[in-house]
């Protein structure tokens, strides 16, 4: 038999009756194993802090999501948005499941390229792209999606320099019912700077117009959003094929789907809160597919969902450092990740789990990370079980923008791990080491020496 | 119309009315059979003048120019030409009867061509015999007409030997006796009882059609035998040689009418006894007026049996020749070439109501439901990779994959019912009062529905009354009825009722998935645990094809060193709304289909060596979706690989087996961008087969580009030819 764990005794007012905002009961059972392997071993043999990504669960969710979609509408291609994960071996696991690739720099195009993703399957989005960056796109024919005029204007001027015909799309943001709303990426369609843009495309034969690209918003919970949007780009692609016999290929409705993290502020938990899926798709499907367009012109659905499909295919293990209490009588844990590496401890409320069995008993507590700053808090306020010096914890839906994200500072950041189908853990990057960061530096040479 | 055409017009009609005689409209048979008939000069030479005057006649009179062509009108005046030329003298008199009997031979034909023509049944060699009876019944009245001296003008008497020669001959040979008989009937086709012009047009038979010959001979031993056995007097046999009419028969009831094949060949064994006991029965009836039979006895049987087949029920098993090719092999190969690539073309076409990849969760005769009356059924749902239908925990209805997914029309039609307010089924819940939930029927045509059942409660899309489109999304998929968890229930039915027993009837085309990619299906019906989609159509491919009547396709070609040439095509479309594409140098026809999901071609005339033959191959059917390693097989006719020695002797034996194929398979290449290929090339193979050895593969690239087949590189022989398309 285990030997049992020492708890300490905790004082705690009786809650009873209906359920209420603070829940009746602690949310949290623990995290022992990830996808069936120990945290306790993953932390032994990696050390900790430890970013784990679980490759079964990034395939069940793109396999699904592409069911999903492709079961409601006959035309779908999915692209990985690098930005949300560009650890290589994520973006190939989303390759392999037949993702294109989504980039928003020319850092991302090249490591798509280098991933092996053909040129004329990464789209190329952004405000960003130098003339440089456009030359490499256009010869490479990868679609770019322009955002300014000043980017269209230039495009042509390239496309006249290198005779080539750019495939292009424009990237249109829109008055979808939701606040707030994205207008400063791409052209406005209600003022009519979408359409201008149209036209002074399909005015020059420098350019090939091929798509329609929207990006309504990041961690959308109103579904009916992207309906509203779908319709407004098959609009213009409609209006495109009526004024020039144009047929537009594809209509990007790039990405914005939320994860089941529970945003900051959030009355509701995220796992209550946020759609599924499915209602993005049945809004984006039925409005395109109700627009009136001829069978054979259908336009292709791209995707660019991120966070939807990695978030919870990410965990962040960590220790507990030491336990605290604060003047006003408040229990505060200090564990040893911060704001540094899990970034989104800014906007969401993470789900945080204790790596071992606990007891019933929960207490208020403030969770702290360990830099040496006051805004490292890794959780205001969470009911959580009394948790010991080297106890671990596991925290839910880092997956997206964690790891592209996190910072060096202070402290090193932490080493991922992905574990494969078959149960087996794979280090699929090693944590940062002093030559790692200092590999850039230069010292001067009279800074080389000092005496104390 | 000139001097030119008429000469033209009346020449090939004079050639055609020979072979007319055998079925045929083959020239060399007919040059063959205009060289026999002048074995009798006066009998060749009133031939001629009968089959004139037909022609004069027709033409005065304003006949249709295209039946003075091929013979139709003429056939039977050349043989009542014949038949008297060999009776009486050639003098003016004869002339005169000669003219009188043309026009009235003429007449007999309209009258019977249009009488019988309207329920379509050919009118044989009715006209003859009337005319000819006529003629003997009436001549003892004129006493300017004589008989004439026997043999003055046959070639038998300038060369006996030749003939005695013959027979001689086949004296030393065995069944000598059978064999006289044989030839002798053969002969008397063209009234000319002798050995040598039985010979003559044995050969002649052998050259039109070898599967005729089989059914000459096997025909004529049938009544042989049927004498032979049952002791008839063989004196009747052998009195004017009346046994042409099993010949006759035979070839008629076992090739030209009927499609040539086992069966065709056993109903021989019921027909030719009957024509035996016909000719004994009409040899006493006939006598007693001094009547030859001819082939009395062969048009009877013929066209009691044709209007016999015409009036069945059902008709299976035995096949009437629809389209007329004027070959016993030709209406077999073609017959049995279309039942392997058209017989579904009756079908309406039913496409899967789905969008996407779906698993049949339930197939006919399933082991659930879908028994009894209601056995013809697909189940559809959606499942992971795993198989798995729901996602954890699957206590609830969204749980379900396949739940509130669209469900589209299969096809174009009126919604003629609708159930709708069953409520949705927990899981693990049926409701047997409603057990067919929230159903739409759709009704395609006369007899032909379809059921949707199921369906999520007030998903319903139209009201009873609308029309809908293939694809339009109708309802949305539930769990209502009996339904334990959510699934689509499709059927297709006769009847527009809710709870109608089920039709068995094929999905027109849909794809399977595979584990490396999918497989290709048209008219088939998907078993249970396919996961099944529906074609996606390419927009290059589909508009590279869409040839339209008028439209010009204009290629540079290349044949191996050659210098290159140019051809020109135009589409055309014929009255009975089919489409082709017509060579004009060459004057070949390929006759095409493009139905939106699949282009390919039904039928070739003119010159095989022609580009258009060579395309007419290489693009035999096309898939109109870009799709990775699928492959699309088909059959070509055999003679479009084996040479002409090796076909003509699979014909002898083709109504029994066939141990020639001729395969054709299409894939396509790699596509740089599926989502809008600029080019597409696809690859097709076509090759006979036979003992388990293939010869003459064409290979061919199609390269689609610009909207258009711009390039077409085909292999043939050990030699290149490139076509490239020219504005």
């Amino acid at each position: 038999m285990e030997k049992k764990t020492y708890e300490r005794p905790i004082i705690k007012p009786l809650n009873s009756g209906l359920m209420n905002k603070f829940g009746t009961r602690t949310e949290y059972t623990p995290k022992t194993h990830i996808d069936g392997v120990k945290v306790k071993d993953l932390l032994a043999e990696f050390g900790s802090p430890l970013f784990v990504m679980s490759e079964d669960k990034i395939r069940q969710n793109i396999q699904s999501a592409q069911r999903i979609f492709e079961t409601r509408y006959p035309k779908v291609q999915f692209a990985w948005s690098y930005k949300t994960n560009y650890l290589n071996a994520v973006c190939n696991v989303f390759h392999q499941e037949g993702s294109w690739g989504e980039v928003v720099s020319m850092f991302e195009y090249n490591k798509a390229l280098k991933n092996g993703v053909p040129a004329d399957k990464i789209l190329f989005n952004g405000p960003d792209k130098t003339d440089d960056d456009l030359k490499t796109a256009v010869k490479n024919d990868s679609p770019i999606h322009i955002d300014h005029l000043d980017e269209l204007y230039r495009l042509i001027e390239i496309s006249d320099e290198m005779h080539i015909k750019p495939r292009v799309a424009i990237r249109v943001n829109m008055d979808t019912g939701i606040y707030p709303m994205w207008d400063r990426f791409g052209f406005n369609y209600e003022n009519g700077e979408a359409w201008d843009a149209i036209n002074k495309i399909m005015a020059t034969d420098k350019l090939n117009l091929i798509g329609l690209h929207c990006h309504i918003g990041t961690f959308m919970l109103t579904p009916s959003a992207y309906g509203v949007a779908a319709s407004k780009l098959s609009a213009l692609a409609l209006n495109i094929k009526k004024r020039y016999d144009k047929v537009i290929t594809y209509i990007d409705m790039g990405g914005g789907f939320a994860s089941k993290n529970t945003l900051k502020g959030s009355y509701q938990l995220g796992t209550d809160a946020v759609p599924d899926i499915e209602e993005y798709a049945e809004q984006i499907t039925s409005s395109i597919l109700n627009a009136g367009f001829e069978t054979d012109e259908l336009p292709y659905l791209y995707l660019e969902t991120g966070r939807a499909l990695v978030d919870d295919a990410g965990f962040l293990l960590g220790s507990v450092i030491s336990n605290k209490r604060l003047s006003d009588g408040r229990r505060s844990t200090i564990l040893d990740f911060g704001v540094n590496i899990l970034f989104t401890a800014f906007w969401y409320d993470h789900k945080i789990s204790p790596a071992q069995e606990f007891s019933q008993y929960t207490e208020d507590t403030v969770l702290y990370g360990p830099l040496c700053m006051n805004i490292d808090v890794v959780r205001e306020n969470v009911s959580m079980p009394p948790l010991n010096a080297g106890d671990n914890v596991v925290v839910h839906y880092v997956g997206a923008y964690n790891i592209t994200q996190s910072m060096q500072f202070i402290s090193l950041r932490p080493a991922v791990v992905m574990i494969d189908t078959k149960g087996k853990p794979h280090k699929i990057k090693s944590s940062e080491t002093l030559e790692d960061v200092e590999k850039n530096e230069l010292l001067p040479t009279h800074l080389n020496k000092f005496e104390l | 119309m000139g001097a030119k055409y008429y000469i033209k017009l009346i020449w090939e009609g004079l050639i055609n009315s020979y072979s007319q005689v055998f079925f045929s409209n083959s020239k060399v048979l007919a040059y063959f059979l205009l060289f026999i008939s002048f074995f009798d000069i006066g009998a060749g030479l009133s031939g001629i003048i009968a089959i004139a005057i037909g022609q004069v006649t027709a033409l005065l009179f304003n006949f249709n120019h295209e039946l003075i062509r091929n013979g139709t009108y003429t056939y039977n005046a050349l043989m009542v030409g014949m038949a008297i030329g060999i009776f009486y003298d050639f003098n003016l008199s004869f002339f005169i009867l000669l003219v009188v009997a043309s026009i009235l031979t003429f007449f007999i034909t309209i009258w019977f061509l249009t009488n019988l023509g309207k329920r379509g049944l050919p009118f044989l060699s009715i006209p003859f015999l009337l005319t000819v009876w006529i003629i003997i019944l009436g001549a003892d009245n004129f006493t300017a007409l004589e008989l004439h001296q026997k043999e003055t003008l046959s070639l038998a008497r300038y060369y006996p030997e030749l003939f005695s020669g013959t027979t001689d001959f086949i004296a030393q040979l065995p069944f000598s006796n059978g064999i006289y008989l044989y030839l002798r009937s053969l002969g008397a086709i063209f009234f000319q009882f002798n050995d040598l012009v039985g010979i003559f047009i044995a050969i002649g038979i052998l050259i039109y059609s070898r599967i005729g010959f089989v059914l000459s001979i096997y025909g004529f031993l049938i009544g042989y035998l049927f004498y032979y056995y049952l002791e008839g007097d063989f004196s009747q046999l052998i009195y004017s040689y009346i046994g042409f009419n099993f010949i006759l028969t035979a070839i008629a009831l076992g090739g030209f009418f009927i499609i040539p094949s086992r069966k065709s060949f056993l109903i021989l064994l019921l027909t030719i006894p009957i024509i035996a006991l016909l000719i004994s029965a009409l040899h006493t009836l006939f006598s007693q007026f001094g009547l030859p039979l001819y082939s009395l006895p062969f048009n009877i049987v013929v066209l009691l049996f044709l209007s016999a087949m015409a009036l069945r029920h059902k008709s299976s098993g035995l096949q009437l020749v629809t389209l007329q090719q004027f070959s016993p092999e030709k209406n077999h190969y073609k017959y049995y070439n279309s039942i392997d690539r058209f017989s579904s073309d009756t079908y309406f076409h039913i496409s899967l109501p789905i969008t996407g990849d779906w698993r049949i969760s339930q197939g006919y005769d399933g082991k659930l439901t879908h028994k009894g009356e209601w056995a013809q059924a697909l189940d559809f749902d959606v499942v992971n990779s795993k198989g798995e239908t729901f996602k954890s925990p699957g206590h609830q209805l969204k749980d379900y994959y396949c739940y509130d997914l669209p469900v589209n029309a299969p096809a174009n039609g009126w919604i003629a019912e609708i159930l709708d307010g069953v409520e949705d089924n927990e899981i693990g819940d049926v409701d047997l009062e409603q057990n067919w939930g929230n159903t739409i029927i759709i009704k395609h045509g006369e007899y032909l529905f379809s059921k949707l059942s199921h369906l999520k409660k007030d998903t319903i899309q139209f009201k009873v009354g609308d029309y809908v489109t293939k694809d339009d999304i109708i309802a949305y998929c539930g769990s209502s009825g009996r339904s334990p968890e959510p699934h689509l229930h499709f059927q297709l039915q006769s009847t527009p009722f809710i709870g109608s027993a089920t039709l068995q009837y094929p999905m027109s085309y849909y794809l399977t998935k595979e584990n490396d990619g999918y497989d290709f299906h048209s008219f088939d019906i998907p078993k249970e645990n396919d996961i099944v989609s529906n074609v996606k159509v390419t927009k290059l491919l589909k508009d590279a094809l869409h040839l339209i009547p008028g439209q010009k396709l204009k290629f540079e070609v290349t044949e191996g060193n050659r210098p290159s040439y140019e051809t020109n095509w135009e589409v055309f479309t014929t009255a009975a709304n089919s489409t082709y594409i017509y060579c004009h140098k060459t004057k070949s026809t390929a006759y095409f289909v493009n139905n939106g999901t699949l282009f390919y071609f039904t039928d070739f005339y003119g010159s095989k060596s022609s580009f258009l033959h060579r395309f007419y191959i290489s693009s035999h059917k096309i898939l109109l979706g870009y799709y990775k390693n699928v492959v699309v097989k088909d059959k070509l006719l055999i003679d479009t690989f084996f040479p002409k020695f090796l076909k003509y002797l699979h014909d002898f034996t083709a109504p029994f087996f066939h141990y020639f194929t001729a395969d054709y398979e299409m894939k396509f290449g790699e596509v740089e961008n599926e989502h809008l290929p600029s080019k597409i090339i696809c690859k097709t193979v076509a090759k006979g087969v036979y003992f388990g050895k293939s010869t003459g593969p064409v290979t061919s690239s199609i390269l689609f580009e610009n909207n258009r087949i711009e390039e077409i590189e085909l292999n043939y022989n050990n030699e290149t030819t490139r076509a490239k398309c020219i504005d």
